[in-house]
């Protein structure tokens, strides 16, 4: 469903993405994993379109679109949150999902129409809302909810288009044990056809989402398989988790 | 998005106040005072829906306005089109001149769209300044004004063309005020707030932004070709780009998302600019009338005390008092 081929970025002569080769079936859910600076942010930012590679391939769902910008991938199925909060602050909850529904619906063409008469889309916004659990907080202007609050409007943004392939950067951090608890319980609910690609730095999260977790290292893969082969690997323990151990839960 | 409480009244009122004025107005203030505001509140709305709605900040409106100033002496003056057929057509042009403009710069945001907007306003004046067939640094004269006569009204009379002025403003207010409210207006708000995003979520926010600095662009050509009616005078001057200042500081002044925002802040600027540069003002206030000719000096620094108490205009504070801040419909 989504495929990268020796990916390579570089910012000057610092090599962050180096040679990268990534394969998610339809429906795995896949972990993204490594030290800070390992790479894995340009590494989503490469297969959403933010940044274009120097060079590689990136494949969706069969279809070549490494040159496309992010709206094209966007409208091809790829979805996509932000590592840190990437929303409309001003905008309240409704209207930052009715941004999302009407662009979804293709209705923002429309120039001559009153927004507030296309009540599908306010009506569809509202039932995200509420499935999002933000149902009590429609008007509330994003900047004033909590921290985890927009962090999960931030995942239900990504959600509005039904992608094809999700990609979650860090969707749990900064966020309390029960707020972890609630988007690791939002994330589960996620259909099953839906693929997964998730950056995640707190690794019982990780373990318990992921099929498969690539293990990413100055731009380069230490490790691909199961949670299984990934904890027993000493390479990994070595590069990554050893490090973390008591530094973060 | 929001529903603005203030937003009709202070249409209502604005709109009964310019007639009450009108009926009341002498010879000086048709000419003058009502004409300039109706133009310029054209000019300042079109100019909002690009810096308050889509975050555009552009110094180079004026280009626009006298690419459609020279449309019309040129197509009225050389051809002998009728004005009502050179209108629609400066609009037009205008509008195809920003087209082929933005297709470049509204990739471009922050102070680097500032700067080129600036610079291409500045090709126009200079183009303009240098072009023998339209009179050179010299202008051109006696354009017609548009032929109302079919309604018993001859747009000679300064009274009868404030008022059709003031209705053209008008009319520019309600197309915008549709406009803004409509999804595509939300759109430009949010490209405004977060732009990366509204395109990570499927938007070519590119055509979006390109789509406003069109109409924008139109609105101020027709601007124009009403300007050069008015003036039955057309100079190199209309597209210098002290005239986009201006419209700018009148946006600001207003406040920048709300396109009657906008209006008001025409209206304020130039009373205010008639009344400090009048010599009889300053006396009726007992200072030296030397003022007068000092009434720039003035202008800047109220300028610079409503920016200071007022980041978002008169409007937007007044709005402000009101409810919670934010762009809104209208």
């Amino acid at each position: 469903m989504l495929r990268a081929t020796a990916l390579t970025k570089s910012f000057g002569s610092l090599a962050v993405t180096a040679g990268v080769d990534l394969a998610l079936p339809a429906g795995e859910r896949h972990g993204l994993i490594g030290p800070n600076g390992a790479g894995k942010t340009t590494l989503f930012n490469l297969l959403s379109g933010e940044l274009r590679p120097d060079s590689g391939q990136v494949l969706l769902d069969g279809v070549d679109v490494t040159h496309a910008p992010s709206d094209v991938r966007a409208r091809a199925g790829l979805g996509r949150s932000f590592q840190r909060n990437n929303l409309f602050p001003d905008l309240t909850v409704r209207e930052n999902l009715v941004i999302g529904v009407a662009i979804e619906r293709g209705v923002t063409r429309v120039w001559w129409r009153g927004l507030h008469r296309d009540r599908a889309v306010v009506a569809d916004a509202e039932r995200q809302a509420a499935a999002l659990g933000l149902g009590e907080e429609l008007d509330t202007p994003v900047r004033h909810l909590s921290y985890g609050t927009q962090r999960q409007l931030e995942i239900g943004l990504a959600l509005v288009r039904r992608p094809k392939v999700l990609l979650l950067d860090e969707p749990t951090s900064g966020m309390s044990p029960e707020e972890t608890h609630a988007m690791l319980a939002l994330i589960r609910g996620l259909p099953s056809a839906l693929t997964l690609l998730i950056i995640e730095h707190d690794m019982d999260v990780i373990f318990e989402v992921a099929d498969r977790i690539t293990v990413l290292d100055y731009g380069r893969v230490l490790l691909e398989g199961t949670p299984e082969q990934v904890r027993a690997s000493a390479e990994v323990r070595d590069r990554y988790l050893g490090l973390d151990e008591g530094l973060t839960p | 998005m929001r529903r603005d409480p203030l937003q009709i009244p202070t249409v209502v009122l604005l709109v009964l106040a310019m007639a009450a004025w009108w009926h009341g107005a002498d010879f000086y203030v048709h000419e003058v005072l009502l004409s300039e505001i109706a133009l310029f509140a054209m000019l300042a709305m079109s100019l909002d829906l690009l810096v308050g709605y889509a975050g555009m900040v552009s110094l180079g409106h004026a280009a626009f306005l006298g690419i459609g100033a020279y449309v019309t002496a040129g197509l009225t003056v050389f051809l002998g089109w009728p004005v009502a057929l050179a209108m629609p057509a400066s609009a037009l042009v205008a509008g195809l001149a920003a087209l082929v403009v933005g297709s470049f710069v509204v990739r471009l945001g922050g102070v680097f769209f500032i700067m080129i907007t600036l610079a291409i306003g500045q090709m126009v004046y200079a183009y303009f300044l240098k072009a023998r067939e339209f009179g050179a640094d010299d202008g051109m004269s006696g354009i017609p004004r548009l032929d109302l006569s079919f309604l018993g009204l001859d747009t000679a009379d300064p009274a009868v063309f404030s008022a059709v002025l003031l209705l053209a403003a008008l009319a520019v207010y309600l197309l915008l005020r549709v406009v803004v409210r409509s999804p595509y207006g939300a759109t430009l708000v949010a490209i405004h707030q977060n732009e990366g995003r509204v395109r990570a979520l499927g938007c070519p926010v590119h055509r979006y932004k390109l789509g406003a600095y069109v109409l924008a662009a139109a609105i101020a050509g027709l601007a124009g070709s009403l300007t050069t009616q008015h003036s039955s005078f057309v100079s190199p001057d209309l597209a210098f780009w002290t005239v986009s200042g201006e419209v700018l500081i009148m946006v600001i002044l207003g406040g920048g998302g709300s396109i009657v925002g906008a209006a008001i802040g025409a209206c304020a600027f130039l009373v205010l600019k008639h009344w400090l540069s009048a010599g009889e003002s300053w006396e009726a206030l007992g200072l030296p009338t030397f003022m007068a000719d000092h009434w720039q000096l003035v202008m800047g620094s109220l300028f610079v005390l409503v920016v200071l108490v007022a980041a978002d205009g008169i409007y937007g504070r007044a709005r402000r008092l009101l409810r919670r801040d934010g762009p809104q419909a209208g």
